[in-house]
């Protein structure tokens, strides 16, 4: 399943108008070759400035997540495995991974518990620019969450947008532990099943 | 911990929402050598699933000088420097002067 998944990822990308694939792109950084990096940073960075703007709110702190994210991508190529994901998952997976550790260093997190979360359902439309096949995924992403129950939604937003834990949510919210890291499970077990491609 | 108990934190370790102790267990149990029930192929659909929520953002645009700081990094550091020039010539960027992101 989770290769049909990357294939499926893997052929939108070409659909989206991307020319050579991100996997080639990847075997060109692994050969040190800065365009290469180049063409991943204009498919990508935008992206992963999104997510690590939402989760810091802070467009300087953001822009230093992007610029370490793809410094870590160029140093760090030959652990890519396509079939862990593809490369375009790696990128944001090691970004938004930067932005909590940036997030829970600073103990802004705390603030951000405190904080009425925004909401992001129904999605704000896409841009023009964006990729027909992006903005058909921003649909189906956004259609997918809109099929969760409001705390389950609730419950993803909090812990991938805001960037909180388990633990964090559970003293936002004011539910009990448990019953999180139930929805966080009952979520995610949602999301995957209405996201992924099933085959024929 | 048991794959059960991984298969029950996976998603929770693909959101980055574990405590650290936990999150330390996952990854102990990720690295044992035992035979897994279907851990790594849980692990890779949940952080793949994770990671694709972030498409339901806007993309965000970007100022030039954050690529700039990565090539002058690039440069720094000694990793690519032939290639970054070689790469100017060619397609006529602007060499990597601009003030630090």
């Amino acid at each position: 399943m989770v290769s049909m998944t990357s294939r499926h990822w893997a052929a939108a990308a070409e659909d989206d108008g991307a020319g050579e694939g991100d996997g080639a792109l990847m075997d060109r950084i692994a050969r040190r070759e800065v365009g290469a990096l180049r063409e991943l940073y204009d498919r990508h960075a935008r992206r992963a400035m999104a997510i690590a703007m939402r989760i810091l709110r802070d467009k300087s702190a953001a822009e230093d997540v992007v610029q370490e994210t793809f410094l870590d991508v160029w140093r760090r190529v030959a652990q890519f495995d396509v079939q862990r994901g593809d490369a375009a998952a790696w990128v944001i997976t090691i970004a938004r991974s930067r932005a909590i550790d940036r997030l829970r260093a600073s103990g802004k997190a705390a603030r951000v518990i405190e904080a009425a979360s925004e909401m992001l359902i129904p999605a704000s439309e896409p841009l023009p620019s964006e990729g027909t096949e992006r903005r058909r995924d921003q649909v189906r992403i956004a259609a997918a969450l809109g099929e969760l129950p409001a705390e389950q939604r609730q419950t993803i937003e909090l812990a991938y947008f805001d960037g909180l834990s388990q633990s964090e949510i559970a003293i936002r919210t004011g539910n009990p532990l448990g019953t999180v890291k139930a929805r966080v499970k009952l979520a995610m077990t949602k999301l995957t099943r209405l996201l992924t491609p099933q085959e024929a | 911990m048991n794959c059960k108990e991984f298969k029950d934190l996976a998603p929770a370790l693909a959101l980055r929402a574990l405590d650290e102790s936990e999150r330390l267990g996952c990854e102990n149990h990720l690295l044992s050598t035992a035979p897994h029930d279907g851990c790594h192929e849980i692990e890779s659909q949940t952080r793949l699933m994770a990671s694709r929520l972030a498409g339901v953002l806007p993309e965000h645009p970007l100022r030039r000088r954050v690529w700039q700081a990565i090539e002058r990094r690039l440069e720094a550091s000694g990793a690519a420097p032939a290639a970054v020039r070689r790469r100017r010539r060619h397609t006529g960027r602007p060499p990597a002067t601009g003030s630090p992101a």
